[in-house]
């Protein structure tokens, strides 16, 4: 599966508790470097051959559900995916996905901001809280990021 | 009987054999200060108060997953001709998987029971319990462990969470309207079963762009057949229309004026939504980092009990009341009086015990405390905003009115009732049923006696009938002596005589919420 940073895919601030998902924000394109750092990336419970697999990294708490170090997006494949992501850097990596199954470029939500579309985050995100840089933030140091995107 | 009830008992005893195991391995873990409440404390306590019993609860495992059967109860007394339809409960029924127990009362996931009362000459009885099948239950059954955070217990397994129904327990109130029954649950979607078994056919969305947003476990009915309901999560909240014929007709959103809390009821009046919300906030994500209850729910006894009265045409158009500081579960009922306020009864504590202890104690084998509640009267001055409210003795819960009354005056309110200290009770759950006369503050109660377990009873207006006492009070007792469950019917207008006529399932079922009649 062929990878790219690409312009604005969709980022997306979750929130459970909280008032509404917040406003889609469009990411600037990057300029394309050379791939500093890779990590292996598997994902779960992906919805067979529907829409988009969108997928944001972060690199520190400060840029976290902010400004991605790599956002991009694949078709969606097999239920179970595993594909390379490179351009990363540093010792930490949080990532955040959703499966855009209609094609509209966002993480859909209910009246209430709850997503209507499957989502997930690396690491352990607390149930019924927003993920947060602590929850989600794993290390890149060659272990496989399972996210598995929700039911 | 028929031959099913074996087949079933068989898996129910494989099922609470496999409840004997060791506890499973901690892939993941529980809260430092969750009570040790595993299998075998439970069994050991509950030794000591065999009135709990049903609080082991009912396994899933096999081919039967949990149903249960029977063709033809045995009935006692005399059975109403003209009592004829579905007899419908809804309550927690899974407590433990893999020796490892839900720390709360409400945590447990919902089992529908459906009786069937064939009326006529030669009466019959028949019963079918069936667990909901939410993605939840249905997740959990195939791991063979709980896996999802619930209202009262926290779990840190990583199954992916999408929203609200990812934690549905379905397991609150069951109601039949326009051909299905749904199965209610205050956090998330109604889940909607087939009347003709009991099979589950889905959660409900209303409306496009509504997925998930909570249908709570207590709309009212309208006279015309509309169901009205409310929703709240966060800082949100939502009112449901539903017309007779199942369709949603309106839905409304907006922001409740105290985020996090608990709404469990609603009142209505022919023009209001009137909408109690009791201070205690709800930290559910610190339920699901393994706090217990007692951390999580704060009862804010410096904040008001306020009552929310919203235009049923435009909840935009709103006021709030505010009452002292109460915790309420349910209503009574409400209407308008001529002079425009809006009366309201309402069963309250004015603390959060039964919340944070006692509904935790009961799923643990003991007791601790009481509900503490009782009913109040109160008026909501429309004009000048102000409330004022009157308590009436008595230790009571389960509120019901006569169905044809929600929204209109109604002068009786049939409740269970604790007025006597069985010894060895410690005034756990109800021994007792009374119905009040608002009117004139007559109470008349019948004590079912100290080795049963009184829960909700309905009315159900004898056909053909438009007083509000000429109705039967129908409910289940739990008898903890031969470990069985009955349903009562009682005479609205002899309560103090007792059941005129009694139907009895061989078996015990778990201990349930809210239920509903369906008239056939």
């Amino acid at each position: 599966m062929k990878l790219r940073s690409l312009p604005p895919a969709a980022v997306v601030a979750l929130s459970l508790l909280s008032a509404a998902v917040s406003a889609i924000v469009p990411i600037p394109a990057r300029a394309q470097t050379p791939p500093t750092n890779c990590a292996t990336v598997e994902v779960q419970n992906v919805r067979p051959e529907q829409g988009m697999l969108m997928i944001a990294a972060y690199a520190d708490a400060a840029s976290f559900n902010k400004t991605p170090v790599v956002a991009t997006q694949m078709k969606a494949g097999a239920a179970t995916m595993t594909f390379p992501l490179c351009g990363l850097s540093g010792t930490w990596v949080a990532l955040t996905l959703y499966q855009d199954l209609n094609g509209n470029g966002k993480l859909d939500a209910n009246a209430f901001g709850i997503p209507s579309e499957p989502w997930g985050a690396s690491g352990k995100p607390a149930a019924m809280s927003a993920p947060t840089w602590e929850t989600t933030s794993v290390s890149l140091d060659g272990t496989t990021i399972v996210v598995k995107l929700s039911k | 009987m028929t031959t099913n009830f074996s087949v079933h008992r068989r898996d129910i005893v494989r099922g609470i054999g496999l409840f004997g195991l060791a506890a499973a391995s901690g892939a993941w873990s529980r809260g430092a200060s969750a009570a040790a409440s595993d299998g075998a404390a439970f069994d050991a306590a509950v030794a000591g108060t065999p009135w709990l019993a049903p609080f082991k609860g009912v396994s899933d495992a096999g081919a039967a997953e949990g149903d249960l059967r029977c063709e033809s109860l045995a009935v006692t007394g005399r059975w109403p001709a003209a009592l004829r339809g579905r007899f419908y409960r809804n309550g927690p029924a899974i407590f433990e998987r893999a020796g490892e127990r839900y720390h709360h009362w409400f945590d447990g996931d919902g089992m529908v029971q459906q009786f069937t009362f064939s009326g006529g000459g030669a009466a019959r009885v028949s019963h079918v319990g069936r667990l909901v099948r939410t993605q939840k239950r249905v997740a959990e059954r195939a791991a063979g462990k709980f896996l999802y955070p619930a209202f009262g217990t926290g779990f840190s397994s990583d199954a992916p969470i999408q929203g609200p129904d990812s934690m549905n327990a379905a397991n609150t109130n069951a109601i039949e309207h326009a051909g299905r029954v749904l199965a209610l649950w205050e956090g998330g979607s109604a889940y909607a079963l087939d009347p003709k078994d009991l099979s589950t056919i889905g959660p409900v969305t209303w409306q496009e762009g509504f997925e998930q947003i909570p249908f709570s476990a207590h709309p009212k009915l309208d006279a015309a057949g509309n169901l009205w309901n409310i929703g709240t999560f966060a800082d949100k909240l939502v009112v449901w229309h539903v017309d007779a014929a199942g369709r949603l007709a309106r839905v409304q959103t907006g922001i409740s004026p105290y985020p996090n809390g608990m709404a469990h009821d609603t009142a209505m009046t022919a023009q209001y939504i009137v909408l109690p919300l009791p201070p205690v906030k709800m930290n559910y994500g610190a339920i699901a980092r393994g706090a217990p209850p007692e951390q999580a729910f704060v009862f804010e006894k410096n904040e008001p009990l306020r009552i929310l009265v919203m235009r049923k045409d435009d909840i935009s158009q709103r006021r709030i009341f505010e009452l002292p500081a109460q915790m309420l579960f349910h209503v009574g009922n409400a209407y308008e009086r001529p002079d425009g306020s809006i009366a309201l009864t309402f069963v309250s504590a004015d603390n959060d015990e039964f919340l944070i202890h006692g509904a935790v104690a009961l799923v643990a084998g003991h007791v601790q405390g009481e509900t503490g509640s009782s009913m109040q009267s109160a008026v909501l001055d429309m004009k000048s905003g102000r409330a004022t409210v009157e308590a009436m003795p008595g230790i009571v819960e389960f509120p019901r009115i006569d169905p044809r009354r929600i929204g209109v005056p109604a002068r009786f309110v049939v409740a269970a009732s604790n007025w006597k200290r069985h010894p060895g009770r410690d005034g756990g759950l109800f021994h007792g049923l009374q119905v009040r006369d608002l009117q004139t503050g007559n109470v008349d109660r019948f004590d079912y006696g100290e080795s049963a377990v009184v829960e909700e009873h309905i009315v159900v207006p004898k056909p053909g009938a438009t007083a509000e006492r000429d109705a039967w009070l129908v409910g289940t007792t739990f008898d903890a002596r031969k470990k069985v469950t009955r349903v009562n019917v009682i005479d609205a207008k002899h309560v103090a005589d007792g059941p005129i006529a009694q139907a009895s399932l061989p078996y015990s079922l778990p201990l349930g919420f809210h239920g509903n009649f369906t008239p056939a």
